[in-house]
């Protein structure tokens, strides 16, 4: 189909100039698929042929006025006219040649036959005022209403989790601490922040940490001191890094620089401390255990005595030598042969301070081994039992010489001669009975003053005639933890330079002690050369060492409770 | 204008605000001597400085109500705008310091963010209206837009008369040229002077780019060789001077529209996002002590 659009060329002139569009339909508009280009025009108009001489025009987005009305759609013929883009079109008789033909005239009477599109950015730009609104509206919806409303109703804050709309969240003012990154804290603010405008209460952190213990038992120390902090005063959430724990001395020292100044009832008061140097510092007080009655018999009472004030000596009832296990002439490993090495016997409990006990069976049988009759090196007493040891050996020897078979065996056996163990009876001329009575008798003096358990237990000798009655081994009894009030931790300083066992002589001097009694437990210097707060490298502060939480504390949902009344 | 905004009264509001910033630089450093809590916005060098950094966005927010008070006798608007620059920029000092630099998705980061972004185009505002005019004066010869616009209309009329006495193809296109020109448009057209005119060069076919005029020159250059007559030559001459003024013209608005419109672009960012700000911060501080 050809298509012809004339157009005048000048203000005065009768000429035209005429365009030929050769399509299927006639596209009149501002974007680049219309035929025609109409600079400006906002959306555009399609012109077709319905039917024989009836034209058809539409409007796409456009804004079209067709004999003077606003349409989208109506039937074109010659003489009709439509309005488009700032132009006026005429349908006049199409030409020989040509089916459609326009004329096409500037609505405008401006003489600038460009198009002055606007040149002014006021007119274009969004309203100040209004896209100001907008953005306060966006904002005050999104951070502050939304949320609110996820706060008031947990419904609707379960709601807005699923979405990607904002929730209470969005206040977070920054990460939680690790420990309390989990479910049902991590996602509910309300979990701690109860009350709005209200600093978070010791209840809300109380209700997880039901066993936490205050820092004294409040039964001794006037409780107002401890009335003014909350939880939260010291563990501070949403700090970047997550920092939980208050690690300021002052929280300390301001109260243990001058304790006697305290209204306590406490029976003894702690040194005075204002930092870990030897002037601000007091010496380490030392866990030693008594004995309460003969061997124990009303407990230990632990007494924590301070180095350098008085002797230090354990009394554990037990006969050790370091020096002697330490060295490789007198003691190697039952199974490679070398030295003895400190976790030979000493195992690191999990906490990675505190050691697992030392045990007969685990550590000393493998050596130390109980039997007791040359003839049967086989069977041994039983260990930690007084009375069935006793019973062992006479069960033993009374068996052996009642039996006919055995004491007949016993008497043709003739035993290699060992050293450390007594020889054996192998004959005897009286009764089965009084013969492996006579035998348990000589072991059991042997085993108790000679050698056997005297060689590693403080045994007492009665003088009493019943074997039963004769011999008391006090028991052994070692202090599990020698400075109850701090904290150590072994795994990091066992990564210093050197074997293992060189590190550990660097505090503990075992290689050198000969005694049981020996505290091989370092004092202060020995922290002091590397930790001292007065010279700077690896100083550490007072939480570095003890806590502020004490086992000895009353516990807190009690204490609080009683604080806050 | 640089010399009375900046110079205000011997620079006296950027001493007040290299005095701000060294106080709150010490503020913010006495922090770190206790180990308590690291430096944020909730120790009390930490609250102090966020009283100080609202206080400021209010007062900042100001100047729109002070300068439009011309009765008023609280200092002169030219104090206050110098006070405005040299503050803002303060501003955002304090305002790190205050977060102590730590950032996260939510309402107190997009408080900080909408900040720095009025910041940012405070900065550009300033830049603008120190340095555009002149080149506005430059760009615009003395004489102003109308003058230049009626020049445009009389090459126009000039150029429709000469081209009545070429062959139709030529009267054609330079036609469609001029109507196909266009001059301004939208927001980013203007401020980035973009030239979308057009220009029809062959009868029925599409019409092409006209980039600056020159798609229409390129032909006219071309078409001179090839004219039989020493006339034909001389009117084609004639209509390359004539599209040579027209392009030098149309390029001479369109940059004058653009700088213009960078005057005035920035307040149109700066004004929006000051209130936003207003509103991020009141709810900035709703929050936190919401969830104290």
């Amino acid at each position: 189909m050809y298509f012809l659009i004339r157009k005048k060329t000048g203000r005065e002139s009768a000429e035209a100039a005429e365009t030929e569009f050769q399509a299927d339909s006639l596209t009149l508009g501002g974007d680049e698929n219309a035929l025609v280009q109409i600079v400006g025009a906002k959306g555009s108009v399609q012109i077709r042929r319905s039917s024989g001489d009836n034209w058809q025009i539409t409007s796409k987005r456009a804004q079209l006025t067709v004999n003077q009305k606003l349409t989208s759609k109506a039937a074109l013929a010659a003489g009709d006219n439509f309005e488009f883009g700032g132009f006026r079109f005429e349908v006049v008789a199409a030409p020989v040649g040509f089916d459609f033909a326009l004329e096409q005239t500037p609505l405008s009477s401006s003489p600038a036959s460009f198009l002055l599109d606007g040149m002014e950015l006021q007119s274009r730009i969004w309203n100040v005022r209004r896209l100001s609104w907008i953005l306060l509206l966006v904002v005050m919806a999104l951070f502050l209403l939304i949320p609110l409303g996820g706060m008031l109703s947990p419904q609707l804050a379960s709601m807005l989790r699923q979405t990607p709309l904002p929730d209470d969240g969005v206040w977070s003012s920054g990460p939680l601490a690790a420990a309390h990154q989990t479910a049902g804290i991590s996602e509910d603010c309300q979990a701690c922040h109860v009350e709005p405008f209200k600093m978070v209460i010791d209840d809300t952190c109380l209700d997880c940490h039901r066993n936490l213990r205050e820092h004294v038992d409040v039964s001794l120390h006037e409780t107002e001191v401890f009335a003014e902090a909350r939880c939260g005063s010291c563990h501070r959430e949403h700090n970047e890094p997550p920092q939980i724990v208050n690690r300021d001395n002052g929280l300390c020292v301001d109260c243990h620089a001058d304790p006697d100044t305290w209204i306590t009832s406490m029976a003894a008061l702690p040194g005075s401390v204002s930092a870990f140097t030897q002037a601000a510092h007091p010496e380490f007080r030392v866990s030693l255990l008594t004995a309460q009655g003969p061997g124990g018999a009303h407990g230990w009472a632990t007494e924590r005595v301070r180095r350098g004030e008085g002797e230090i000596a354990e009394a554990s009832n037990l006969k050790f030598t370091h020096t002697v296990h330490l060295d490789i002439d007198k003691v190697q490993d039952a199974q490679s042969g070398d030295a003895l090495q400190c976790d030979s016997c000493h195992t690191l409990k999990d906490d990675g301070e505190h050691f697992e006990p030392i045990t007969m069976d685990q550590h000393c049988r493998s050596c130390h081994t109980l039997n007791f009759d040359v003839f049967e090196p086989d069977i041994e007493l039983p260990h930690g039992n007084l009375r069935e040891a006793i019973v062992a050996m006479e069960a033993h020897f009374i068996r052996e010489f009642t039996d006919p078979v055995l004491r007949q065996q016993r008497a043709a056996t003739k035993p290699r001669r060992v050293p450390g163990k007594r020889e054996g009876l192998a004959e005897c001329q009286g009764s089965g009975l009084d013969c492996g009575r006579a035998e348990a008798l000589k072991e059991a003096e042997y085993q108790f003053a000679e050698t056997g358990c005297i060689t590693c237990h403080e045994v007492m000798d009665t003088g009493l005639a019943d074997i039963s009655d004769r011999w008391f081994v006090q028991p052994v009894k070692i202090i599990d933890d020698w400075y109850p009030k701090s904290r150590f931790d072994h795994v990091s300083h066992l990564s210093l330079a050197g074997d293992e066992d060189e590190v550990c002589e660097t505090c503990h001097e075992a290689s050198v002690s000969e005694k049981a009694s020996d505290v091989l437990i370092p004092g202060q210097d020995n922290c002091l050369t590397c930790h001292s707060q007065d010279k700077g490298f690896s100083a550490v502060d007072c939480v570095g060492c003890h806590a502020f939480h004490q086992s000895d504390g009353t516990r807190s949902i009690l204490a609080r409770g009683e604080l806050e009344q | 204008m640089r010399e009375s905004l900046l110079g205000w009264q011997k620079q006296r509001y950027l001493k007040w605000s290299i005095f701000a910033a060294v106080v709150c630089i010490a503020l913010y450093v006495s922090q770190s001597f206790q180990p308590g809590q690291p430096p944020n916005g909730g120790t009390w060098q930490g609250y102090v400085l966020g009283t100080v950094g609202a206080g400021l966005i209010i007062w900042l927010s100001l100047l729109g109500i002070r300068k439009r008070k011309y009765r008023s006798t609280i200092g002169t608007v030219q104090g206050w705008t110098s006070a405005h620059v040299y503050l803002g920029i303060a501003l955002l000092i304090i305002a790190t310091l205050h977060c102590a630099a730590q950032f996260g998705w939510n309402v107190h980061t997009l408080a900080y963010v909408l900040m720095c972004l009025v910041i940012a185009s405070g900065v550009y505002g300033l830049y603008v209206y120190m340095h555009l005019p002149t080149r506005i004066a430059e760009n615009s010869s003395g004489r102003n837009n109308e003058q230049w616009l009626a020049e445009l209309v009389d090459l126009d009329e000039e150029i429709r008369k000469v081209v009545r006495r070429t062959d139709a193809d030529i009267q054609l296109m330079v036609v469609s040229a001029l109507e196909l020109t266009r001059l301004g448009g939208g927001v980013w057209q203007q401020l980035r002077a973009t030239d979308k005119s057009m220009v029809q060069i062959t009868d029925g076919g599409r019409p092409i780019a006209n980039t600056e005029q020159s798609a229409v020159i390129d032909v006219l250059t071309k078409r001179i060789p090839d004219a039989r007559k020493a006339a034909d030559a001389e009117v084609l001459n004639e209509l390359l001077a004539l599209f040579g003024r027209r392009q030098f013209v149309l390029h001479l608005l369109r940059r004058d529209t653009r700088l213009r419109g960078l005057v005035k672009v920035w307040l149109a960012l700066h004004i929006p996002l000051t209130v936003a700000l207003l509103g991020a911060l009141t709810v900035h501080i709703i929050s936190v002590f919401l969830y104290w």
